[in-house]
């Protein structure tokens, strides 16, 4: 007897469709590796409230950080660019200059840091002490555009996509018996495509979304003989999916919808993010 | 008659610009210095900024540049709350249909999977990515 | 230079005129990134000289414009719609509330245009009062300051309920008397001279809904007049206009349009002449918006006694907005009375008798 009452509240009649109309398939993501990408308003806007900030900052207590006499406190001074300041019978046209602790109470305050170069190769790993140079967010996959890698678009999420039947769709397999749910039919067909060299993460037991086919073409209700695809949610971890014989892409969203029949992205569009 | 009475008052002259030339050069004892770096660092007067005062135009500029950010962030957060909204349709009629079609199916996936966790090995994204950028050479563990 | 904008905000074929900046200079700072002229708005050439725009705005403001211009676009394309279907719609009940979603969507539509802002935050006394946006910013700035200043005079002088028994205000009332040295806008509850007072007001109601042909009646009363007879005070009637057609356009009353439409005023002025030693006077103005079409055809009223609650019980007037102020017994007292006719007035004192 069933207690248990998940998402589904509805009371229902047992089901009578037979077990080769349900069908399962896997939305494998891959989740972004380095920050989203920030949009021109947005960098904008941000330089515009730093900026604002940091006119309206009090000045930099030297004497806070930096003992009077020390050796550090002279290279500190010593590289400061102090503004001019006010003098008698000097005419300023931009206003006359109101220095404060060494600062223009009128404008914001340039604080120099002493740049420190480190010596050495940026590439020789021994070197405990060596330059920082980041990475690039754009890899060698984004240049040649390569979509069966997972290392493209590293700020978006990508989502694994096969040629079954000649369109491009996410991978779904056939449930053969209702002892194995549907997260673990899903996730047990893709090692069988791809190999077992990947760990992937299932998110949920419960399906994100259904899509009911009706002689190939997707409908909206549920008629006699309809099948079903449930789809479930899975991230990629770590290891890589190299199935033998099968196209396959890893594509953000709006690439997805580029490829994939439009009645079916329908479905599952509002399902991947931006 | 002059010079004698400079003469006479030579001395204590310079005794007394000794005095001041010394303190001057000794400026404060340190117990003194000490309250003065003190009450600089806690004064805030002189470490504040002049006021920002923006003439009308510039006013009006700020004005919308803060209008215009709020009215896209609402907008931003409507459609997310969009998306969510349909996910959760989504989800919903999906675990309703499957508790039609086949109720076994619906008992699993409703399952509790005990011990389940986050995966640690999923990175949180950074500024710049790694230098291995993905890890390949996944073995599964043996199954005891 | 190029202006930042680039749809609707700089296409005056189907907006008004009014919408945008008058002065020149102001119009070009504000649809620039930069400032061309420099900073118009401030006066003294040293400060011109001296000011410095924030940092990074010249960047960031273009594209909040027209971030906020294509919102704009959106709430136009709305109105279309709106316009199409009043055209389309017979009922009465849907076509007002179509319209009331049009003036809704047509203040949406401007309220964030930065040369509306820069009108209605510096400019407000020659605003055009016709643009549903402007009417926006003037309620938003008189609900934030004027209508609780009146309702916190007429309650704690006791003008409610000495007078009438509430009032909701609707209407923004300023008054001034002009032709004497102290020709501004009374603030609610001065104590005026009783030579300042001596010629009638110009009041100026200003409307914050769509208002095109309503009907008003004016009511200046003094309910302090002592009556000795009862021991008590009565009401005096100062002033009554009736049947007073404003609109956003033109709101105000003064010696021109009475001078013009001699039938508004069923009652003549009367200035407030208290006699000595009865104290503050107040002098209570009460705005009334007469009912849609009906008129008020009040015969012969008597000036004293008079029972400001009965005539509106009476006339079905509705108070919309009021202003008030004081009068005392001073050193004019005497000459104003004389310049009426009053005759030498009372002098009263602790002992009656």
């Amino acid at each position: 007897m069933l207690h248990l009452r998940g998402l589904a509240t509805a009371a229902s009649s047992n089901g009578s469709i037979p077990i080769n109309l349900i069908r399962t398939s896997l939305i494998l993501s891959r989740i972004p590796i380095v920050t989203p990408e920030v949009s021109e308003f947005d960098a904008k806007f941000y330089n515009y409230q730093e900026e604002l900030e940091k006119r309206l900052m009090w000045t930099f207590p030297k004497w806070f950080y930096f003992k009077k006499g020390t050796v550090a406190e002279k290279e500190f001074t010593k590289i400061q660019k102090y503004p001019i300041p006010a003098h008698r019978g000097v005419w300023f046209p931009k206003g006359v200059p109101e220095l404060k602790h060494g600062r223009d109470r009128r404008f914001k305050q340039e604080v120099t840091l002493a740049n420190k170069v480190s010596e050495g190769d940026s590439q020789d790993l021994e070197n405990v002490s060596r330059p920082i140079t980041p990475n690039s967010r754009i890899t060698e996959a984004d240049k040649t555009n390569d979509e069966t890698s997972l290392e493209r678009k590293l700020p978006r999420t990508l989502y694994l996509l096969v040629k079954q039947d000649g369109k491009w769709k996410f991978p779904t397999f056939q449930v053969k018996d209702d002892q194995v749910a549907l997260n673990e039919v899903a996730e047990s067909g893709l090692r069988e495509l791809g190999g077992d060299k990947i760990n992937t993460w299932s998110v949920s037991g419960t399906p994100a979304a259904v899509i009911k086919y009706s002689n190939g073409e997707i409908v909206d209700e549920g008629h006699e003989g309809v099948v079903r695809e449930y789809l479930m949610k899975s991230h990629i971890v770590a290891g890589q999916f190299v199935p033998e014989g099968l196209e396959y892409k890893w594509l953000a969203k709006e690439e997805v919808e580029g490829v994939v029949d439009p009645k079916y992205y329908e479905k599952v569009g509002y399902l991947l993010s931006n | 008659m002059f010079s004698r009475l400079a003469r006479r008052q030579l001395p204590a002259v310079r005794q007394l610009q000794q005095a001041r030339l010394k303190r001057s050069k000794a400026g404060l004892n340190p117990d003194a210095q000490r309250v003065v770096t003190q009450l600089s660092v806690m004064s805030a007067g002189r470490k504040m900024p002049k006021m920002l005062k923006l003439c009308n135009e510039d006013y009006v500029k700020h004005k919308t540049i803060m209008k215009a950010w709020s009215v896209r962030r609402k907008e931003q957060i409507r459609e997310e709350e969009e998306v969510l909204k349909k996910q959760y349709e989504g989800m919903k009629e999906a675990s309703e249909d499957l508790k039609r079609v086949n109720e076994r199916l619906f008992e699993l996936s409703n399952r509790h999977e005990y011990g389940k966790r986050f995966p640690l090995e999923l990175r949180v994204p950074t500024e710049y990515p790694a230098r291995q950028v993905w890890y390949y050479d996944y073995v599964r563990k043996r199954e005891e | 230079m190029s202006s930042v904008s680039k749809g609707i905000w700089s296409n005056f074929a189907r907006r008004s005129q009014s919408l945008a900046l008058r002065n020149r200079n102001l119009q070009k700072a504000l649809l620039s990134p930069t400032l061309p002229h420099g900073p118009v708005s401030l006066k003294k050439r040293s400060s011109k000289d001296k000011y410095q725009s924030p940092i990074g705005m010249d960047e960031i403001y273009p594209l909040a414009y027209q971030y906020l211009e294509s919102q704009s676009e959106k709430t136009y394309k709305k109105i279309e719609e709106i316009e199409k279907q009043l055209e389309e719609v017979a009922d009465s009940t849907t076509k007002s509330q179509l319209k009331d979603r049009k003036t809704q969507l047509e203040v949406d539509a401007e309220v964030n245009n930065p040369e509306i802002i820069y009108n209605s935050l510096f400019g407000t006394n020659s605003i055009d009062r016709t643009q549903p946006v402007y009417r926006h910013y003037l309620e938003k700035q008189w609900k934030d300051y004027g209508r609780m200043l009146i309702m916190q005079r007429l309650e704690t002088l006791a003008v409610i309920p000495d007078t009438l028994a509430t009032l909701d205000p609707q209407v923004d009332v300023r008054l001034k008397f002009p032709g004497n040295n102290i020709e501004r806008w009374i603030e609610p509850g001065d104590i005026l001279s009783s030579n300042a007072t001596c010629r009638p007001p110009s009041l100026e109601v200003i409307e914050f809904k769509e208002s095109k042909n309503d009907l008003y009646t004016v009511l200046i009363v003094d309910p302090d007049t002592p009556d000795v007879e009862n021991d008590s005070f009565s009401t005096t009637l100062h002033w009554g206009l009736k049947n007073v057609a404003l609109s956003n356009e033109d709101g105000v009353i003064d010696a021109k349009k009475l001078v013009g439409n001699p039938e508004y005023e069923f009652v003549s002025y009367l200035p407030p002449t208290p006699e000595k030693n009865t104290g503050n006077h107040r002098i209570a103005v009460w705005v009334f918006r007469q009912a849609e079409g009906k008129k008020v055809d009040e015969g012969a009223v008597e000036r004293g006694s008079f029972d400001i609650r009965k005539f509106a019980e009476e006339n079905e007037l509705t108070a919309v907005g009021a202003h008030l102020w004081r009068s005392v017994w001073d050193r004019n007292t005497e000459n104003v009375r004389k310049m009426y006719g009053l005759g030498r007035g009372r002098i009263f004192s602790r002992d009656r008798n």
